[in-house]
């Protein structure tokens, strides 16, 4: 069991020691900031490759978090804007790739050795791969992680409404596509 | 296990989600999160080995395809404006030796003045001492040839010389 460290705590060592201050952050921080990326990017490589640009900007700029939000929801919202910046640059070189039949989310995490998921799981993962970028962290960030609305509002940058909805929509189209195969 | 909250809100929906859970279907290589830290601490504000060393080229090399101009060295720039100022500066002393240098009431123009020319000038006016020209005419020569009187030149030049000569120089 980790020992949890409040906010000022870790704000305390790290202006007391930046990089041993910055590790108990990442010890608190990196696993579930590594698997809402993962659940975002899908692969494990692209995973590691965002929480890195994460990480790294988080040390840039921690001295630039004005403790009006939570630390985490802070940290969240660095990961998500990272991983829809890799996401609509891969989108890119994937509709070349999708144009010559070389790309489909099913073979790809068939494949994936890191995909430990059954049949459903799988549908379920193709499925939230074909949301919008926004819509996908919304879905991702309440039921996967099952982050309050106001913790999500924080990340998102968006009001509670606005949340509720788009996490609804993205519920009906999740069970559509479901219901197609 | 679900969080009631969520599953409430699902079932709200009418989904079906609920049966298929929110279990993590992914997983991650064997000690990844024991090294993750020190990978990015690694990482923040370094650069792989002979980073700098190929920095240059790689830019230069993404440089050139691009724009086909034709690049002028730094060397010939040098040349080509050491050029100018050489010939600014020939034609403005040109400029100021062209006014005719004044000997002996006649004009004549510098460059167009032969020394041969000169001293058949000196010797036909009286006015100027023989001596003086012979003088100036040697002056030239050990110019010319970068060379000066050794004593056995001197000697050589002294022993010639009548002593009557030297009694009407002196």
């Amino acid at each position: 069991m980790k020992p949890e460290l409040t906010d000022k705590e870790i704000l305390q060592l790290i202006n007391l020691n930046k990089e041993g201050g910055f590790r108990s952050l990442m010890f608190q921080f990196q696993e579930p900031i590594y698997w809402h990326i993962r659940r975002m990017v899908t692969h494990h490589d692209d995973a590691n490759d965002v929480v890195q640009n994460t990480f790294i900007k988080v040390y840039n700029n921690i001295e630039k978090f004005k403790q009006d939000s939570k630390l985490y929801t802070w940290i969240y919202r660095i990961a998500t804007n990272e991983s829809i910046t890799f996401l609509n640059k891969r989108k890119k070189k994937q509709t070349e790739a999708l144009d010559n039949g070389e790309f489909s989310l099913e073979n790809v995490l068939s494949s994936d050795p890191y995909f430990d998921g059954n049949s459903a799981q799988l549908i379920l993962q193709q499925a939230i791969g074909l949301l919008p970028e926004k819509q996908k962290a919304v879905f991702n960030l309440r039921y996967f992680e099952e982050m309050s609305y106001k913790d999500m509002s924080d990340v998102m940058g968006t009001s509670v409404g606005a949340l509720k909805a788009s996490y609804h929509h993205a519920v009906k189209k999740i069970e559509e596509y479901i219901k197609e195969r | 296990m679900m969080k009631k909250e969520i599953r409430e809100e699902l079932e709200g929906l009418g989904s079906s989600l609920v049966s298929i859970g929110n279990d993590n279907p992914f997983v991650v290589p064997q000690n990844y999160f024991d090294t993750l830290e020190l990978g990015i601490i690694k990482t923040d504000q370094k650069v792989p080995d002979g980073y700098f060393a190929g920095l240059s080229d790689s830019v230069l090399a993404e440089i050139q395809p691009k724009g086909k101009t034709k690049v002028i060295g730094i060397s010939i720039r040098k040349w080509a404006a050491a050029a100018s100022i050489i010939g600014v500066c020939m034609l403005a002393y040109m400029s100021l030796m062209k006014p005719d240098v004044v000997i002996s009431n006649e004009s004549y123009t510098s460059f167009d003045v032969e020394l041969e020319e000169a001293l058949d000038y000196l010797i036909e006016h009286d006015d100027i001492f023989i001596f003086d020209a012979m003088e100036f005419s040697q002056l030239e020569v050990f110019e010319e040839d970068d060379e000066e009187l050794d004593d056995e030149d001197l000697d050589a030049i002294l022993y010639e010389i009548e002593l009557e000569d030297l009694n009407e120089l002196l």
